[in-house]
C-alpha cells in the first residue's frame, strides 16, 4: 500500500511548512506544495495526488475556484478545505465546489489527520471502481 | 336771510340729521357761503355732551383749533367752489382726540353749490387700532424673520396665493408677492413639484392640517428647503374656501443634520476600515501563526511517540487543545469584526447565521428570519442593519429570557425595515433612556448608527410583553437629498 499522497496549498509559508512537517510525521507523502490556487491547479493536474489540502483565501486564485477547476479536471482527487473562516454559507459553497470536507484552522490536528485519511480512502475507492469518468 | 338765500337747504336738513345721528363718532356741520354754521348734528356731538348751540351761528374756522383756522377757512372756500378737501387734526376741546374732517360742497336741487358741509369723524380709536395692528404686523414680521418662517394664504375662490414679507424674503422676491396657484411651479424645485401639486390638489377639498417638506428655487436660482404647514378654512357648507399656513426655511437645520450624519458615517466608515484591517491582520498573521504552532506541537507530540513521557505527551496534548480553543476564539473575534458571510453573501445570509448563533447561545426554541430582500442593498445599509440586528439578538440572548425570536426584513419603494422581536420579559419603556445609558445594551450605538443614515430607530416594549427593535432606513441617500 503506497503512502497517502498529499498536495498542501496555503499562502502562509510558516503554516504550510508546519502542515507539511506534521503530515509527513503522520505518515503522508507530501508530493507538492503551492502558495496560490493557480499553482495548486497546475500541480494537481501534474502530480495527481490523492488529496489536496486547500486554503480558502489566497492570491491569484482562491481555494473554492481552484477546487472547481481541480474537480473538473480530475474528479477523483479529493479536496479538503482548511480555512480560518467558518459559517454555514461558506460550508455550503465548499460543498457546491466539490470539496470532500471543510475544516477550520486551529481545530484538532487529530481530526485533520482523520479527515485526510477518509479523503484518501474515498479517492482510492473511486479509482478502484474504475469509473471511466474519473481522472480522464 | 331766507333759507334759500343762505344755501340752507332745509329740505335736506332732516336727512342729514338722520344720517349723522346714526353714524357713531360723526359730527356734521353745515355752513353757508359766509362759512357760518347753520346746522350742527351727529352722534359724536351728543356723546360728548356738546350742543348744537355751541356751533350754530359761529363760523367754521372759529370752532376748530386756532392753529388750523387758516387751512380750515381755505378748505371751506374750496368746498364752496365745489371741491372736496380732507384734513386730519387734533380736537380743539379735547386735544387727545384725533379728527378726520371732510369739507364737501352742499348743492341745491339744481346742483348749484349753495353752501358747504364739514363732516368730522373721531378716528382716535381707529388710528390707535391701526397703530396696534401695524405694531402687531411688525412684531409678526420680526418673529417670522427671526424664525425664518413665512406665512401664506391661498384663497380658493380667486385661486390666488398671497405671501408674507418673510416668505417673499425666503423666496428671494420683493415683498407683497401674490400669484395664481397655477404659477406655484415657478417656486418649487422641479423634482418636488409633483409631490407639492398632489398635496395642493388634495387641499382643494380636504381642510385637514398638513405638513410637507420640499425644496424651493429662489429668484436668483439658489435652492432652499422649506417645511410647509397649514390647514383649511371651511364655510358654513363645509366647503374649503381658503388655506392658511406657514413655510419655515429649514435648509440650515437640514444641512446641519446632514453634516452630522456625514460625520457619523465617516466615523463608522473609519471604524469599519479599522475593523477590516484588524480582522485581516488577525486572520493573515496571528490565526495562521497560532495554527502553525498548533501543528508543530502536534508534530512534537507525534515525534515523542510511545517512547516519550506520558506526562509530556499529556502536557503537549493539553497545550494543543488550549491553543485550538484560543484560535477558535480569535476566529470568532474576526467574524465579529468583519463578518465574511455579510461581505460575500449579503444581509439575509448573515442574519440567518446570526439567528442560528443566537439559538445556540440562548434557550431559544426558534429564531426565525423572514426576509423580503431581493438582491443586495448598499453595503453601508447592509452593515448598519446587520450590526443593529446583531446587537438586538445579543440583547435577546443576554437579557430577554425569550423562547422565540423573529428577525424580519420588509422592503418598500421608500426604504427597508428591520424588526427584531422576541417574546421575552420586555421592560418598562419609560426606562428605555436608563437602559440606553447602560453601554452594554447598545441602544445608543444602534440609534446613532441608524440616524446617521437618515433612518428611524425605536424600541417597542412593555414588561412581560416582549420587545421589538424596529429600524427604518431610507433607500435614497439622505445626505444627497439635501444637497441638490
Amino acid at each position: 500500500m503506497t503512502l497517502p499522497r498529499l498536495l498542501v496549498v496555503d499562502d502562509h509559508d510558516m503554516l504550510r511548512q508546519a502542515l507539511v512537517e506534521l503530515l509527513r510525521q503522520a505518515g503522508f507523502d507530501i508530493v507538492g506544495e503551492a502558495a496560490d490556487g493557480a499553482d495548486a491547479v497546475a500541480l494537481a493536474k501534474q502530480l495527481e495526488p490523492d488529496v489536496v489540502l486547500m486554503d480558502l483565501r489566497m492570491p491569484v486564485l482562491g481555494g473554492l475556484d481552484a477546487t472547481r477547476l481541480i474537480k473538473d479536471a480530475c474528479p477523483a482527487i479529493q479536496v479538503v478545505l482548511l480555512t480560518a473562516f467558518e459559517g454555514p454559507a461558506l460550508q455550503q459553497q465548499a460543498e457546491e465546489a466539490g470539496c470532500f470536507a471543510f475544516l477550520v484552522k486551529g481545530g484538532s490536528p487529530g481530526d485533520l489527520r482523520l479527515v485526510l485519511h477518509q479523503a484518501v480512502a474515498a479517492r482510492r475507492a473511486l479509482l478502484s471502481r474504475g469509473s471511466p469518468a474519473l481522472d480522464a | 336771510m331766507t333759507a334759500e338765500a343762505t344755501g340752507r337747504a332745509t329740505a335736506g336738513e332732516a336727512g342729514l340729521r338722520l344720517i349723522a345721528e346714526h353714524l357713531p363718532d360723526l359730527i356734521l356741520l353745515a355752513f353757508d357761503p359766509g362759512l357760518e354754521i347753520w346746522a350742527a348734528t351727529g352722534a359724536a356731538l351728543r356723546a360728548r355732551g356738546w350742543k348744537a348751540g355751541d356751533f350754530v351761528g359761529r363760523t367754521v374756522p372759529e370752532v376748530g383749533r386756532a392753529a388750523d383756522a387758516a387751512i380750515v377757512e381755505a378748505y371751506c372756500l374750496a368746498a364752496l367752489r365745489g371741491e372736496c378737501r380732507r384734513l386730519e387734526t387734533t380736537g380743539n376741546k379735547d386735544p387727545s382726540r384725533l379728527w378726520a374732517q371732510f369739507f364737501v360742497p352742499l348743492p341745491d336741487d339744481r346742483g348749484a353749490v349753495v353752501g358747504g358741509m364739514l363732516i368730522a369723524r373721531d378716528i382716535t380709536d381707529h388710528r390707535r387700532a391701526e397703530r396696534q395692528l401695524l405694531a402687531s404686523r411688525r412684531q409678526l414680521a420680526e418673529a417670522q424673520r427671526i424664525a425664518q418662517v413665512g406665512s401664506w394664504e391661498w384663497d380658493l375662490e380667486t385661486d390666488e396665493l398671497a405671501f408674507s414679507d418673510e416668505f417673499c424674503r425666503i423666496l428671494g422676491r420683493p415683498p407683497g408677492l401674490r400669484m395664481a396657484a397655477a404659477d406655484v411651479a415657478e417656486l418649487v424645485y422641479p423634482a418636488d413639484l409633483e409631490r407639492v401639486e398632489a398635496e395642493m390638489a388634495r387641499m382643494r377639498t380636504d381642510p385637514t392640517p398638513f405638513a410637507v417638506e420640499h425644496r424651493i428655487v429662489r429668484h436668483e436660482g439658489a435652492i432652499r428647503t422649506v417645511l410647509a404647514r397649514g390647514e383649511g378654512v371651511v364655510d358654513t357648507d363645509g366647503r374649503v374656501v381658503r388655506f392658511v399656513g406657514t413655510d419655515q426655511d429649514v435648509t440650515d437645520h437640514r444641512k446641519a443634520g446632514a453634516d452630522r450624519r456625514r460625520l457619523l458615517n465617516r466615523v463608522y466608515e473609519a471604524q469599519q476600515g479599522q475593523d477590516r484591517r484588524l480582522a485581516a491582520d488577525l486572520h493573515d498573521g496571528h490565526v495562521q501563526s497560532l495554527a502553525a504552532i498548533g501543528f508543530k506541537l502536534e508534530q512534537a507530540r507525534l515525534r515523542l511517540g510511545a517512547s516519550g513521557s506520558p506526562e509530556v505527551d499529556e502536557l503537549l496534548w493539553q497545550v494543543t487543545k488550549d491553543l485550538s480553543a484560543e484560535v477558535t476564539s480569535l476566529r470568532r473575534t474576526i467574524g465579529r469584526l468583519r463578518p465574511l458571510v455579510l461581505v460575500e453573501d449579503g444581509l439575509e445570509a448573515a442574519l440567518r447565521e446570526e439567528a442560528k448563533s443566537a439559538c445556540n447561545r440562548a434557550a431559544l426554541v426558534s429564531c426565525e428570519v423572514i426576509s423580503e430582500l431581493d438582491g443586495r442593498l448598499d453595503p453601508v445599509v447592509e452593515t448598519a442593519l446587520f450590526r443593529v440586528a446583531q446587537q438586538a439578538l445579543a440583547n435577546v440572548v443576554d437579557h430577554a429570557g425569550a423562547t422565540h425570536a423573529l428577525v424580519a426584513i420588509e422592503c418598500s419603494a421608500r426604504g427597508v425595515t428591520l424588526r427584531v422581536s422576541d417574546d421575552g420579559c420586555g421592560f418598562d419603556p419609560d426606562h428605555v433612556q436608563v437602559l440606553a445609558d447602560i453601554a452594554h445594551f447598545g441602544l445608543i450605538a444602534m440609534r446613532e448608527r441608524v440616524e446617521a443614515l437618515g433612518g428611524r430607530f425605536q424600541v417597542i416594549t412593555a414588561p412581560g410583553d416582549g420587545t421589538v427593535v424596529e429600524v427604518r432606513l431610507p433607500l435614497t441617500d439622505p445626505i444627497e437629498r439635501w444637497e441638490p
